[in-house]
């Protein structure tokens, strides 16, 4: 059955009816005595059109999509092969499967010590660093090392063990990374560490990219360094972890925040002061900030860490006034996380406010960085929603991204759309609201060009202009779309079953996929197909019809689902009906595509007419639907005052909003596209108008099993 | 020389001279308070219970049952007579908060035929508030009623204002006239009511309002039968 042709086969009858005259009559091919509205002029499927409008400035999700780009910057090290990596070494990801296989590569970075200053130097940011690198060989002859870095100045790099040693370093990809290269006199001893020294300076970008997404600053009040990599990292493997003690040197009136078990500070002798961040877990994610902190929480050294995890708020100023709701937003969000998933699995949190040009937040394991302003919001108070948000994102990277970690670029949703997922989930429970997820599922279905589309799980996905919007926003409502699939307590043991079995590992999305299988004990390889391996959304014309029962005194209703997306999906329909008289009821409705098409029909039977049928009312599916029966807004298969009266109560609901001369997005959950029936992304009197004009029309006749 | 319009006006004119008051355009059906000669008696005792009258003349038999009018939300009928014609009102009395309603409501159009209709829901009208009227004749035998209330420039979002006590409010006018029915039995009495599984009122929290209806019992005029007497 070809779609096209149907659909203009049937615009076509209407078309010559209206000309005829025969407003109501559309003749035998529908079923006698059926009638049809024409469907709104301008386009086929008006709806269907992305929104070519940016989203609308200051609104949550606009703050969210800034966080998430600045989270993207940080991980672009990770998630951007530029550097050739594959081709020098196209076997490596073969031997680099998961973390537990790291020790049996031909050599490893074990741990690095390193101490680092940053100062100004003609208006220039700086920073300088020496290193103890420890390495080991698994295999015997390794003599030649290669290792990845930024770009450094003035590297110099020593023996330690008095092996001879010939180095050199040079800029690689047109001076975005830098390649050292060791050569020792004898192959590394097999099974034993052994160390080199090394040093070096660096000019520090602190406007790359935009204004907004900033790798580091050196304002009055924060010098921090996010993204820039001041450790060396394997030249030739993906993923590259290892223990380390990090030393930060500040003035004596600063102090510094790192991710890791704090101590100190110590005096040296030049005046400045030096704090130490042990991180005892292999990670190569990390970070630092200098700023005039108070610590809130548990405090500094070893001791602090007991049977527990210790939980810090590094703040500044006037900020320290609210540090307590964010120990508090923290200690319940890792709490909540760990009757989820399994308890926190770190000595320590550091949660750590750093400057506003951050965008957002990022999460190095043990460590949240966030943007200064997040701090000023108080519980009940402006901004504290987004405060929960990004905060609750940020702490479940601490499970998703570093404890259980993507093993490629098209993995990247075990990292992001868990944690925005998470997030999503947390909100839901603790502020009672649904809009993190709503918002999530507007802004991909509306506003994703086809062009920039890509497959959650797709190895380029990073490459897409839409990535946000792709891996967090649609990430999260698939995610949610599972739970609606095989229920939540289900899903939350799924994935703490995968936590588990990938504690401190490598991962894939079938890696998820098959420890949810477990738990649920069903096959689930067609949800995460359709998902994750395929891009767009479910897309559909609904029409629906209500047939008399006469025996039973009720009504048949069935709802022809007509997809209209290059494959169909296969969906669990919400479905809430409500009567004239009697308790409503609600119903899941599996929609299965046929084998050879994209039509299906689902079918109920009531115990009477519904006045009412509400199909997936709270936007739980990602989709966009369309009435075949434009008018028959509540799909009681008529379109009559009930539906004006339905649409009196959504008046105003709109997608698309003019403001300062331009027109923009904003994820109003309020908008249900059924209802939108001139498809202008705007529920106005207009559209009551439309219901008015096509009154009486019903849906055509379809076979209904 | 009047045009037919214009004499039935004329016709409707004299009849609320004489027994109450219908307004009448040249337009449109006029709508307005009830003929005594139709009555809707009060039962103060409230019981619940639909009263009825009977009203022969004309050929046609009307039996009116209507609920109470103890100030409970309440959708009811009147009628008129009108020559060969019955007019028909819905009127909606006692609901508060009002944001929209609908209802169909259906007749036997084997015997009846019903051939104009108008409608009004400017009963929910208000400063800021415009009524969007839903008035459509079904061909089998349905009249298709929806009245609701929109701000013309909505905001994003927001709570919905319902209107304030209706009371007495006519919705719709209707014109039936009997079918002529050789083969059928006459004196055979048919409805004109609600379908109540086709009824909706809505307030403002969106919750439901129930509504008591009434219904019409008619018996239209054999064929042939003598017009109603003018009114002088």
């Amino acid at each position: 059955m070809s779609r096209p042709g149907r659909r203009t086969t049937w615009v076509g009858l209407c078309a010559v009816a209206a000309a005829a005259g025969l407003a109501g009559i559309v003749g035998s091919a529908v079923g006698a005595g059926a009638a049809h509205a024409v469907l709104p002029t301008g386009a086929s499927h008006p709806a269907l059109r992305t929104i070519d409008a940016p989203v609308l400035p200051g609104t949550a999700l606009d703050r969210r999509m800034k966080a998430a780009q600045a989270e993207r910057a940080m991980h672009r090290d990770h998630h951007h092969h530029d550097f050739g990596v594959w081709q020098a070494n196209p076997d490596a990801a073969a031997t680099w499967a998961d973390f537990s296989k790291l020790e049996g590569v031909e050599w490893s970075i074990q741990h690095q010590d390193i101490t680092v200053e940053v100062w100004v130097e003609g208006g220039v940011p700086r920073i300088a660093g020496e290193a103890t690198v420890t390495v080991r060989a698994e295999v015997e002859g390794i003599t030649e090392l290669a290792f990845r870095s930024e770009p450094l100045e003035g590297v110099d790099v020593q023996a330690v063990d008095g092996v001879a040693l010939t180095w050199g370093y040079d800029n690689a990809f047109g001076g975005q990374a830098g390649r050292l290269l060791l050569e020792r006199a004898e192959p590394l001893p097999v099974g034993q560490n052994v160390d080199f020294r090394m040093a070096w300076q660096a000019k520090l970008d602190c406007d790359d990219g935009s204004s907004l997404l900033k790798p580091c600053s050196f304002g009055n009040t924060f010098q921090a360094v996010m993204f820039f990599r001041y450790f060396v990292q394997r030249w030739d493997t993906l993923h590259s972890p290892f223990t380390s003690v990090l030393h930060v040197l500040t003035p004596p009136d600063r102090a510094a925040a790192a991710p890791g078990i704090p101590t100190g500070p110590q005096s040296v002798p030049d005046g400045r002061i030096v704090w130490h961040f042990t991180q005892n877990e292999r990670t190569s994610n990390a970070g630092f900030s200098i700023a005039p902190y108070d610590l809130t929480g548990d405090g500094l050294g070893a001791e602090a860490v007991k049977d527990k995890h210790a939980l810090r708020v590094y703040t500044v100023g006037n900020f320290k006034s609210r540090a307590d709701g964010f120990l508090e937003l923290v200690e319940d969000a890792v709490a909540t996380y760990g009757d989820w998933y399994g308890a926190f699995p770190w000595p320590q949190l550091n949660v750590i406010q750093t400057f506003d040009g951050l965008g957002g937040g990022y999460a190095p394991l043990g460590g949240v960085f966030m943007l200064r302003d997040i701090f000023g919001a108080q519980p009940g108070g402006q901004g504290w929603r987004g405060a929960v948000e990004l905060t609750a994102h940020e702490v479940a990277h601490q499970w998703w991204g570093n404890l259980a970690r993507p093993w490629t670029n098209g993995d990247v949703a075990l990292s992001e759309s868990m944690a925005e997922f998470t997030s999503c989930l947390y909100t839901e429970k603790r502020l009672s609201s649904r809009s993190q997820l709503l918002g999530n599922n507007l802004s991909y279905a509306w506003t994703v060009d086809a062009d920039h589309d890509r497959p959650v799980g797709a190895n380029n996905v990073y490459s897409s202009p839409a990535y946000v919007k792709i891996v967090y926003h649609k990430g999260a409502v698939v995610l949610d779309m599972l739970r609606h699939q095989i229920g939540e307590e289900s899903l939350l043991a799924g994935i703490a079953n995968y936590a588990s079995a990938f504690d401190r590992d490598y991962a894939t999305i079938s890696d998820l996929r098959l420890a949810i299988e477990e738990v649920v004990g069903e096959p689930l390889g067609w949800f995460f197909d359709q998902w994750f391996e395929r891009k767009g959304m479910i897309r559909a014309e609904l029409s629906a019809s209500v047939t008399p029962l006469p025996e039973s005194g009720g009504a048949r209703w069935a709802l022809r689902v007509a997809q209209l997306s290059e494959q169909p999906f296969r969906f669990k329909l919400p479905v809430r009906f409500e009567f004239a008289s009697g308790e409503p009821m609600s119903m899941d409705l599996e929609v299965l595509p046929p084998d050879d098409g994209f039509v299906s029909v689902v079918s109920v039977d009531l115990p009477a007419a519904p006045i009412r049928a509400r199909v997936d009312g709270t936007r739980v599916l990602l989709r966009r639907f369309t009435g075949l029966n434009p008018g028959d807004v509540n799909l009681d298969g008529l379109v009559d005052g009930a539906d004006l009266v339905e649409l009196a109560f959504r008046n105003g609901r709109a997608i698309a909003v003019d403001y300062g001369g331009g027109q923009y997005f904003v994820p109003n959950a309020g908008y249900d596209e059924l209802y939108d029936v001139d498809a202008n992304l705007r529920i106005l009197p207009d559209d009551a108008d439309r219901i008015i004009e096509f009154a009486g029309a019903s849906s055509p006749i379809f076979d209904a099993p | 020389m009047l045009s037919p319009r214009s004499q039935l006006c004329f016709v409707l004119v004299a009849l609320t001279l004489s027994v109450g008051a219908w307004g009448c355009t040249q337009d449109s059906i006029a709508v307005g308070p009830l003929s005594a000669t139709a009555p809707t008696t009060e039962d103060a005792g409230g019981s619940g219970a639909a009263d009825t009258a009977q009203v022969p003349s004309s050929g046609w038999t009307v039996d009116v049952q209507t609920p109470p009018a103890d100030g409970s939300p309440r959708l009811y009928l009147r009628h008129a007579l009108d020559g060969q014609d019955l007019l028909v009102q819905v009127v909606i009395d006692g609901v508060d908060d009002l944001v929209g309603i609908a209802a169909h409501l259906r007749y036997d159009h084997n015997a009846l035929e019903l051939v104009e209709s108008d409608g009004d829901a400017s009963f929910l009208d208000s400063l800021t508030y415009r009524s969007k009227l839903l008035l459509h004749s079904a061909p089998d035998g349905r009249v298709l009623l929806g009245a609701a209330r929109l701000l013309p420039e909505p905001p994003l979002g927001g709570p919905v204002a319902g209107a304030k006590a209706i009371e007495d409010a006519t919705w719709a006018t209707l014109r039936f006239r009997a079918r002529a029915q050789p083969d059928a039995s006459t004196g055979d009495a048919v409805e004109i009511g609600f379908d109540p599984e086709h009824l909706l009122a809505r307030v403002s929290t969106y919750d439901r309002v129930q509504l008591a209806v009434g219904r019409l019992l008619v018996t239209p005029p054999a064929p042939g039968a003598p017009a109603a007497a003018e009114a002088p």
